[in-house]
């Protein structure tokens, strides 16, 4: 189970949960399986543009998009594009 | 460069972060007057591609390289105090500590940093999705689904924001941002945190989501003398979503030294 980690902003539409397990071989699985999956995938099923995610460390956006492959110990960090870094 | 306060102030030279959406050294235009107040003399450079700032080629945007080009402005300035945030932490890193009286990292220097693809990768990602809005209200209104409303979050929003064929953009160009994250995994930090064990630090750590502790407690060792500080309620943009609290840590710390 893939564990997928919420920013503050998201996890409070998400009833303050936080952390989820998810069962999902891919990235974009994963995140359709969340309930703020309107907040992540915009109206064509798309990563939003102010939504940056981290699978295993490693920029998700740059590399294989929502088909980056998950495995069972996999952690996806969600975290806003607006703060930078 | 933004400068802020009397010229006879204490230098404190901030160090934006990276990011489409960083509006380079205006994002701190609500702090920055009230350090001013505190009697600090504020500038804030822009680094190379952001607000006036002339751009490096992409492959130049190592953190190394970038900190060379800031040195030569903390040159010019009698040991002022640092501090940086995210991607500027790291760059202040690097400066020669001798040159600095004392250095504020912003939730950096205590976690190993993210992976990024290459930057042939990186780019061609980037010019493909590289975001833009058909309009101010519309960017504004999803942006604020995305940020705490907190006191000169829209001025920071617009500021790294502008207008190109119709669209509004970020400011920062794609192939710059490519550039600069793809550096980024090829530079730890670890390597360069001993160098400033004479030099007063605070470490200011974001609590949104609470940061791995062991991380944090290796920074400690790394730099005993280091302060290490949690501002509450606030993520990685620790002065964006608690300037109440974060602000005053800084100034109240760089007073002391």
């Amino acid at each position: 189970m893939a564990l997928v980690r919420l920013p503050a902003l998201l996890a409070r539409e998400a009833g303050g949960q936080r952390e989820f397990d998810i069962d999902a071989a891919t990235l974009g699985d994963a995140l359709r399986a969340l309930p703020v999956r309107d907040l992540c995938l915009d109206e064509r099923g798309e990563l939003r543009r102010l939504v940056n995610v981290f699978v295993d460390r490693q920029d998700a956006r740059g590399g294989d998009g929502l088909d980056t492959p998950l495995r069972a110990d996999s952690e996806v960090v969600i975290v806003t594009a607006i703060a930078g870094g | 460069m933004l400068e802020w306060g009397a010229e006879n102030g204490r230098p404190l030279v901030f160090l934006h972060g990276l990011g489409p959406f960083n509006a380079g050294a205006a994002s701190i235009g609500t702090v920055a007057p009230q350090w001013a107040d505190d009697g600090f003399r504020v500038l804030a450079p822009n680094a190379p591609g952001f607000g006036a700032s002339p751009s490096l080629e992409p492959e130049e945007y190592s953190v190394r390289r970038v900190s060379e080009l800031i040195a030569g402005v903390i040159d010019e300035l009698e040991r002022p105090a640092v501090v940086g945030f995210s991607w500027g932490g790291r760059i202040a890193l690097r400066l020669p500590p001798e040159q600095v009286s004392a250095l504020v990292l912003l939730d950096i220097g205590y976690k190993p940093p993210p992976e990024f693809p290459r930057y042939e990768q990186l780019v061609t990602s980037y010019r493909e999705k590289w975001p833009s809005w058909a309009s101010w209200d519309a960017f504004l209104a999803e942006a604020r689904e995305f940020t705490k409303d907190t006191p000169g979050t829209e001025e920071r929003l617009r500021a790294a924001m502008t207008e190109r064929d119709g669209r509004v953009v970020p400011r920062l160009a794609p192939e710059i941002a490519a550039g600069a994250f793809s550096w980024i995994p090829r530079e730890p930090d670890a390597e360069w945190l001993a160098r400033w064990r004479r030099t007063p630090v605070l470490l200011l750590v974001a609590t949104e989501p609470r940061v791995d502790e062991a991380s944090v407690t290796e920074f400690a060792a790394a730099l005993p003398q280091a302060e290490i500080s949690r501002v509450p309620r606030a993520g990685h943009d620790v002065l964006g979503d608690n300037a109440a609290v974060a602000a005053p840590r800084v100034a109240n710390f760089l007073r002391s030294r």
